[in-house]
């Protein structure tokens, strides 16, 4: 028990780190960092204190922690700019370079090239969709053109999300209608939430008292988590989808809203604490984050001015809330899939390597020029 | 906690209309869950996280539909618990019941730190000696009449048997120390549902509060007194005593401890200009944490937070502050707490015992009337005023129940028999305490406005 008791002391001591770090700390990228970090001392890797048992006792509150974060930023791309033509260009775009390169996986795979395959040796088999989808997800994320911002690393997610549900059940019946209807659990799920949200809203007499209007959507949360869970759907989508459904469809957001979004990060340092109880760290997928991370610096400084000319806009490479995307999606899939863990760790060891090289580098790099500007 | 404005006390057509809704969600959330159960295969177990979303949706629907008829909603959230956990239809399973523990244990320190809040210690000053009067006869006269009901229903009524009348005595002596309990967690949310303030209200919750501090300690000597003739082997150890007093002081201590450092945090807020909002996030992981502590060192919680919260209200001005705080985070954990506690009620001891437990419920609210009234009539108070008061005392939950598991896990065979016969009475109190108490409330209402 006292090792829950720790996890809280751990988890203040972040969020007072964060607070009261100055400009540094305050980067959620070193929040983030700080927070794993601490999680990883915790653990059985480290002084030993947070023990498996203890994950095993506050598996709900992590579970429903998910589902909690992907609400706010669903109520977060709501509250973001409007479509531009930026951003559809960059939705088609990412999606057909999407496409491709799981085409281009799938007929590696097929061919059975294997010295290319070999490349990826610390991952087993289809992981590689999952991985491939997921680096495209930050790296659209990371490109942060005027106006793509989250909208275009949520239409990503939801795509990595499609093909997990599709990787975790059965890779040869991906156009049947199972996996149709596994693709469209999501959006029921966090459907029948909304449902459920405003039927009981329309059952209340008061209706502008907030903490009942708060506990409804608490209560809605733990549901569609435990139903997400039940369909093999990521909580973190359901999550999300939940949250822009609250925000377009249910007449009492408005009271909530703040309160919901302000939690944003205490979940979020609370799951990455969590996450790095959980790693085991191995060397292999660090490794191979870190050189994609770099290769995609090279290309980004090498192709920056046409992509700047493409587009009519300002582009830079700015990392900051890019990081928690990709690590924490596939984290989430880590939480829910006890059964694949290594594979996923692995996932998770890559992205997290991949995501803090390219955080810690843009904001190197924003640094450099504000000071260049400055001289 | 539940508040007054929650009441539903409109028109008819309002109470029609609302009654409708409520009901088209209890059917929408009972016919999904069948549906999902459908579509998912028998096979496959629901993750916690949707029972105890369900059980709470379930609850805080069903406590509406039965405040509409004038109920208390905890009643409501008590069916909920009873209807969907082991004993009927299954949906939480008694894993399920372990793993939401750490809500219930964020439930009873938010519970004992409200309690503590609630009670001013210049209104209590003013009524110690009705207090006094009222604990002492309240405890002396369920504690004798109970065990003379347990005697005679066991050696004259023959509801149940044993193998000597020692032991009958035994069980008798332990079955009347349990018997002395209350429920903090369903006076608090009564007095929050029918808006009832003043002195009357603080003197039920401190007798209340009081009684189940002092029921802890006289349960721990019975059951020292009792194990040698119950247990083969075992022996009287007055060492035992010695560290229940340790462990007092300690939870006295800590309580201390708590309510100053809530009075540090409420002045930081103020001299810092931190968001008051941050309150709530402070007082989940402080109440969490210092319950884990208290699960880890031993402390009694309820004496932990009662004194913290009593610190608090009384040594500072920021009581009204952490009662709202509390108020923010507690509607949800109380459905949870009390859904959990009738899904924990044993309904098949009861089919098995409901004659005996049926007679001993019974004796026992007797004895509170009697013993109530005794202690009102030596106090020389004004009797009108409290003739409904022994309904406040008639609720058992929590604290009962876990001396309950106490006997069970202590006594062997013989305990667990006692501690089925315990849950069973507990069942009949729980089902009706809350809503005697409510009736009371809204009669002594009536009559003095």
């Amino acid at each position: 028990m006292h090792s829950i008791l720790l996890l809280l002391i751990a988890f203040s001591l972040v969020g007072l780190l964060s607070r009261f770090g100055g400009q540094v700390f305050a980067q959620r990228v070193f929040t983030g960092l700080i927070a794993v970090a601490v999680g990883f001392v915790l653990s059985k890797h480290g002084l030993g204190i947070i023990r498996l048992n203890t994950l095993d006792r506050i598996d709900l509150f992590t579970q429903v922690s998910l589902t909690l974060l992907g609400l706010t930023w669903g109520l977060l791309s709501l509250y973001r700019r409007k479509i531009t033509r930026n951003l559809v260009l960059s939705v088609i775009s990412g999606s057909i370079l999407y496409g491709l390169i799981l085409v281009i996986l799938f007929l590696i795979r097929q061919m059975k090239i294997y010295w290319l395959v070999d490349q990826y040796w610390f991952l087993d088999d289809i992981y590689i969709y999952l991985v491939a989808s997921l680096v495209l997800a930050q790296i659209f994320f990371c490109f942060h053109f005027s106006v793509v911002e989250r909208n275009i690393a949520i239409i990503l997610m939801f795509a990595n999300i499609c093909s997990h549900i599709i990787i975790t059940n059965n890779t040869s019946e991906i156009l049947s209608l199972n996996s149709l209807l596994l693709v469209l659990a999501g959006p029921l799920i966090a459907g029948f939430g909304l449902l459920i949200s405003n039927i009981i809203y329309f059952s209340q007499k008061n209706k502008k008292d907030k903490h009942l209007t708060l506990l409804i959507v608490l209560i809605v949360v733990s549901l569609i988590t435990g139903a997400a869970l039940y369909f093999n759907v990521p909580q973190i989508l359901v999550g999300f989808i939940f949250g822009w459904l609250l925000a377009k469809f249910y007449p009492a957001i408005s009271l909530i809203k703040k309160e919901l979004i302000m939690s944003e990060l205490s979940l979020r340092i609370v799951f990455l604490i969590l996450l790095g109880a959980q790693l085991k760290w191995t060397f292999d997928p660090i490794f191979w984050g870190l050189v994609l991370g770099l290769a995609l610096l090279l290309l980004f400084i090498i192709s920056r001015r046409w992509i700047n000319q493409f587009y009519g806009g300002h582009m830079s490479i700015r990392g900051s809330g890019g990081y928690e995307i990709g690590v924490l999606f596939a984290a989430s899939i880590m939480f829910a899939s006890q059964n694949q863990a290594t594979q996923l760790n692995n996932v998770v060891l890559f992205m997290l390597a991949f995501s803090l090289f390219i955080d810690v580098t843009s904001m190197l790099w924003f640094y450099y020029s504000k000071a260049r500007l400055s001289v | 906690m539940i508040n007054s404005e929650q009441i539903v006390s409109n028109s008819p057509g309002d109470n029609i209309r609302s009654l409708g809704w409520l009901i088209a969600s209890l059917l929408l959330s009972i016919g999904s869950l069948i549906f999902i159960r459908k579509l998912g295969g028998q096979g496959e177990n629901f993750h916690i996280a949707f029972s105890l979303g369900f059980m709470t949706l379930v609850g805080f629907i069903l406590g509406k539909i039965v405040a509409i008829f004038s109920f208390p909603q905890l009643t409501g959230y008590l069916f909920a618990g009873m209807l969907l956990g082991p004993s009927f239809l299954a949906v939480i399973t008694p894993a399920e019941l372990v793993a939401v523990a750490p809500i219930n244990e964020l439930a009873v320190a938010l519970i004992a730190l409200q309690a503590g809040c609630e009670i001013s210690l210049p209104m209590l000053k003013e009524g110690t000696k009705s207090l006094l009067w009222v604990i002492f006869w309240q405890a002396l006269i369920i504690f004798l009449g109970m065990t003379f009901s347990y005697w005679l229903a066991i050696e004259i009524l023959h509801l149940a048997s044993h193998e000597s009348v020692a032991l009958t005595l035994c069980a008798g002596v332990l079955f009347a120390s349990i018997s002395i309990s209350k429920a903090p967690a369903d006076t608090l949310a009564i007095l929050g549902e029918t808006g009832l303030k003043g002195m009357l209200a603080t003197h039920i919750l401190s007798v209340v509060v009081v009684i189940d501090i002092l029921v802890i300690v006289v349960f721990q000597i019975v059951l020292l007194f009792v194990k040698p003739f119950v247990v083969p082997g075992a022996y009287f150890d007055a060492h035992k005593l010695v560290l229940l007093s340790e462990e007092l002081l300690a939870s006295t201590m800590a309580g201390v401890f708590v309510g100053l450092v809530t009075i540090l945090w409420f002045k930081y807020v103020d001299i810092f200009k931190v968001s008051k909002k941050r309150n709530v996030l402070f007082l989940l992981i402080s109440t969490f944490a210092t319950a884990s502590m208290c699960h880890y060192l031993h402390y009694d919680s309820l004496i932990v937070f009662v004194t913290g919260g009593l610190l608090v209200s009384n040594m500072s001005k920021h009581g009204h502050e952490l009662v709202h705080t509390v108020e923010t985070v507690s509607l949800g954990v109380m459905i949870i707490f009390f859904a959990t506690a009738g899904a924990n009620l044993d309904f098949a001891s009861l089919k098995i015992m409901w004659p005996i437990a049926l007679v001993l419920a019974f004796s026992r609210i007797f004895f509170t009337y009697v013993g109530t009234i005794l202690g009102h009539k030596m106090a020389k108070d004004d009797m009108p005023r409290f003739k409904y008061s022994f309904s406040a005392y008639i609720s058992q939950a929590g604290v009962t129940l876990v001396l309950a598991q106490q006997v069970a896990n202590g006594l062997g065979g013989f305990g667990q028999a006692l501690a089925s016969l315990a849950t069973s009475v507990v069942a009949i109190n729980e089902m009706i305490g809350p809503v005697c108490f409510k009736l009371a409330i809204k009669r002594e209402q009536k009559l003095f406005p």
